[in-house]
């Protein structure tokens, strides 16, 4: 049973099947960048380099990059296994496929665990710069410190955040502003002068993802209606003096950023990193990258109070160190398999 | 006759050093107006005029030059479409001006379509026309009136009915609006609008201005009361560049070069036939001179640009040739193989003649996008992968020689260019990752460009590792190998017919026919290359 199970781990190692990979990927490739051409890199790539299966008329799966990357992995590790000759003249060729494997693995993980992120910052010098997440989770943030994460869309719920209680009335993805309520019970105030919010079934032209909360000041009792649109771009100011908002999943980075000038190809800024502060330029072309974030200037844009806001692309990528390790890897192994060749020749 | 030559060398070059502000660049007026004839109808001179003379003429006599034959349509279609003599392939300004409301409209269009695509530049070369025929508007007195009260209340010279905007402006910028009666005003501020929005258009700027690195229009000066200077000064620091820029274009090394590599594979089919040691020096001297041309060309292009030259197609091309020809020097001269000198120097030549045509014609200097702009990263990854693409060229074309003559040594030559090839085409790719990674935040992002070159290297380890595995024979791995130019031709040109992703500045259009025609061609040779080698090997069984 088990010379029967290494014959077939053998043969799963041949360079055949190697052959049949390699020949897959060119196909993909190919296949896939004249799809580009016909409906743009982005969904191309989502489609043929960002999945499992490829389907073809909607009905006959083909393998995806995914797919062919967990095939290609598994048969690295055997080629490495049972394949390449394990001598010492080999280790050239050991280290350029470590490398390769490296790449498919880290890909495959880092592919899953990368998080765009988005960042927008006022050009005061004083105020940080928010790092939002791009994915669909929301919190509700008080003073830009404390949170609380939005439940889904729909679902209402009450919680406490610093000195107050908040008890949500209305929560909707499909939310329909109501510029001046008539109606007592649809009174609220928001930062954007809305008095009033429904939620709607059918998709209206005007959509304002959001919530109503009445909000309690656990000592002074006093209680207010709010409402909190999803991407406002004002806080809402509480009573109390309080920035209130509603926004997408912050991310806490190790730094802080303030915004100093800006034009229109980058930004300087201040950074504050580990106690220490210091001026950057943050352009095109030239990102600011440390522990494992990248931050990338993406444009300025004029408020209606003449405040500059400047916006930020962002990412957080644990396995940033994937494709140097691979590169380093693979040049290693390039200079020993061609060192090894040599010194056999001259042998 | 060496200070004859100098001397007519500087003169040349003291000519023709006006610096003129276009396209993101400063340059000397010489490349503006190839640039600008180059647009109307691809030559470097019409009739008895240079592109500078004609260029100039339209500027300061565009009466005269309205009914030149300057716009080449290259579809008769075009022409009948456009109410033209459908015979005729060159068009004046005056027949395309009264189709221009059926170029506009085209020129909004959003298709493709070879015939819109046409249309539109014809469009916008009848667009370039005016906009140099009015350049010099500002002079002119196209700006007329017979009111005697307007003249005297603008204080104008009641002599005259014409004025030109400088001469107006010279009166009028100063005056207190409300001095004026409501018909002046409008009469003067209808006027300011009219002179602005012309010389707006004006393609020619003026450079610099008092404040250092300020660009100024003709619009600014006259505003300002400041005199217009000559709508060239030649900025002192550039001076030097710019002389160089004209002599570049002048002497159009690339087709020197072209003229050398001819001369040498005649040469080399002249040792074919007789065997003659002096006409195989002449031979070697004359490739030698070539790589040199090449070498010399590539260096004025980096001097001209301040830059790394690596900024278009053609450049890397250039770049390909110039390492074609330092390893083919290397196998000659360290590995005595001079089998590969005569194909080569044919490869090199088709490659030079198609790249030699965009080395000098128009302005062939494009400025780098800001996004690519990092000499560093550029010169490493383009030169790596430039040397990776030459190798896996070459080891196409050795391919093709080991089904000619097949022996051990020329085997085993292939797969050290193909794996020379191949490492250098990886090298390359990471390179580009890594600055790819730091300028866009992102190590690899399947842009085309990028998967054309991992095309290529996949093609190459599939060859490769069917040597090692013994899955094909070492004929099958020759044949599989012979098909690395066409597969470096799709990669490295066909990719940029598809016009998306990052590497915009590959992006190039009407090469589709020259491509389908090598690969129809090559595949031709060598399928029949193919079976020569099986009827050598039957007779060599037999």
């Amino acid at each position: 049973m088990f010379d029967r199970v290494k014959r077939l781990l053998k043969r799963a190692a041949s360079l055949q099947i190697t052959i049949v990979l390699l020949a897959f990927f060119a196909v993909l490739l190919f296949w896939g960048v004249l799809y580009q051409s016909k409906v743009g890199v982005d969904l191309a790539t989502e489609r043929f380099f960002g999945s499992f299966f490829i389907w073809v008329f909607d009905v006959i799966p083909l393998p995806g990059l995914y797919s062919l990357l967990v095939v290609s992995a598994i048969h690295l590790i055997l080629s490495m296994l049972y394949r390449i000759p394990q001598q010492k003249k080999s280790i050239g060729l050991y280290t350029m496929h470590l490398a390769l494997l490296i790449l498919i693995l880290g890909g495959l993980i880092g592919g899953f665990s990368r998080v765009p992120l988005k960042g927008y910052g006022i050009v005061d010098g004083k105020t940080d710069v928010v790092f939002e997440r791009s994915s669909e989770d929301y919190e509700i943030v008080l003073n830009d410190s404390l949170s609380f994460p939005l439940p889904p869309w729909g679902e209402l719920k009450s919680f406490q955040l610093g000195p107050y209680d908040f008890k949500m009335i209305l929560s909707c993805e499909e939310g329909y502003p109501i510029v001046k309520a008539k109606e007592e019970r649809l009174i609220l105030k928001n930062a954007s002068g809305f008095q009033g919010f429904e939620c709607r079934d059918k998709k209206e032209s005007v959509q304002f993802p959001g919530i109503a909360l009445v909000v309690k000041h656990n000592e002074f009792h006093h209680e207010e209606k709010i409402l909190l649109g999803l991407n406002e771009r004002r806080p809402y100011i509480l009573t109390g003096g309080e920035q209130l908002r509603l926004s997408n999943w912050r991310e806490k980075m190790p730094f802080s950023i303030q915004v100093i000038s800006v034009d229109k190809t980058g930004a300087d800024v201040l950074i504050s990193e580990k106690g220490d502060s210091f001026p950057r330029r943050i352009a095109l072309n030239v990102p600011y990258k440390s522990s494992h974030y990248s931050i990338y200037f993406s444009t300025v844009l004029d408020s209606f109070d003449d405040q500059k806001i400047v916006l930020f692309k962002a990412k957080k990528d644990l396995f940033d160190f994937v494709p140097y390790l691979f590169t380093i890897l693979l040049l290693a192994g390039l200079a020993l398999h061609y060192l090894i060749l040599r010194e056999g020749k001259k042998s | 006759m060496r200070k004859v030559v100098l001397f007519t060398l500087l003169l040349i070059s003291l000519l023709y050093s006006e610096g003129i502000y276009s396209q993101g660049r400063i340059k000397p007026f010489d490349s503006f107006s190839r640039e600008v004839l180059y647009h109307f109808n691809g030559k470097t001179s019409f009739q008895e005029f240079s592109a500078k003379e004609l260029v100039l003429k339209i500027i300061q006599d565009p009466a005269s030059t309205e009914d030149f034959e300057l716009f080449k349509i290259n579809r008769a279609e075009i022409a009948a479409l456009l109410h033209l003599d459908s015979k005729k392939r060159y068009h004046s300004y005056s027949s395309l001006k009264k189709s221009e409301l059926l170029l506009q409209q085209y020129n909004e269009r959003e298709d493709k379509h070879p015939i819109t695509l046409e249309l539109k530049d014809i469009y916008k070369n009848t667009r370039l026309y005016e906009s140099l025929a009015h350049a010099l508007d500002y002079k002119r007195p196209w700006i007329q009136t017979e009111s005697d009260s307007l003249k005297s209340e603008l204080g104008l010279d009641l002599a005259k009915s014409s004025y030109s905007p400088e001469e107006l402006l010279s009166k009028i910028r100063l005056q207190d609006s409300t001095l004026l009666s409501d018909a002046a005003l409008w009469w003067r501020d209808s006027l300011l609008f009219q002179t602005y929005m012309s010389l707006q258009e004006s393609p020619l700027r003026i450079y610099p201005s008092e404040k250092e690195g300020e660009l100024v229009s003709a619009w600014d000066y006259l505003w300002r009361g400041v005199p217009i200077p000559s709508y060239s000064i030649p900025p002192e620091e550039n001076s030097l560049k710019l002389r160089v820029e004209v002599f570049y274009h002048q002497w159009n090394l690339p087709q020197k070069a072209l003229i050398l590599l001819g001369l040498a594979i005649l040469m080399g089919f002249i040792t074919r036939v007789f065997e003659n040691r002096f006409i195989k020096r002449v031979q070697i001297i004359l490739l030698g001179s070539c790589g040199l041309l090449l070498t010399l060309t590539l260096g004025l292009r980096a001097f001209i640009m301040q830059a790394p030259p690596l900024a278009s197609l053609y450049e890397v091309m250039l770049l390909v040739l110039v390492l074609i020809s330092f390893i083919l020097g290397f196998l000659s001269i360290k590995k005595s193989l001079t089998i590969a000198i005569i194909p080569s120097s044919l490869l090199m030549f088709i490659l030079l003649f198609f790249a030699q045509n965009a080395l000098v014609q128009g302005d062939s200097f494009s400025v780098l996008p800001a996004l690519l702009n990092s000499s560093f990263w550029l010169t490493t990854h383009v030169f790596t992968i430039a040397l990776g693409y030459s190798g896996m060229i070459l080891s196409g074309l050795w391919a093709h020689l080991c089904m000619l003559k097949p022996s051990k040594q020329n085997h085993r030559v292939l797969y050290g260019i193909l794996v020379f090839g191949m490492s250098f085409t990886v090298i390359g790719i990471l390179l580009g990752g890594i600055w790819a990674d730091l300028a866009w935040g992102r190590f690899w992002g399947w842009d085309p460009k990028e998967c054309g070159a991992l095309f290529l290297v996949l093609w190459a380890m599939i060859s490769l590792h069917a040597k090692a595995g013994r899955v094909i024979t070492q004929e099958g791995f020759v044949f599989f190998s012979a098909w690395n130019m066409i597969i470096v031709a799709l990669c490295w040109f066909g990719i940029n017919l598809l016009g998306i992703g990052l590497h915009s500045y590959g992006f190039q259009r009407g090469i589709e026919l020259s491509l389908l025609i090598f690969i129809i061609a090559d595949s031709f040779l060598i399928f029949f290359l193919t079976s020569i080698q099986r009827r050598q090997m039957r007779s060599s069984l037999e």
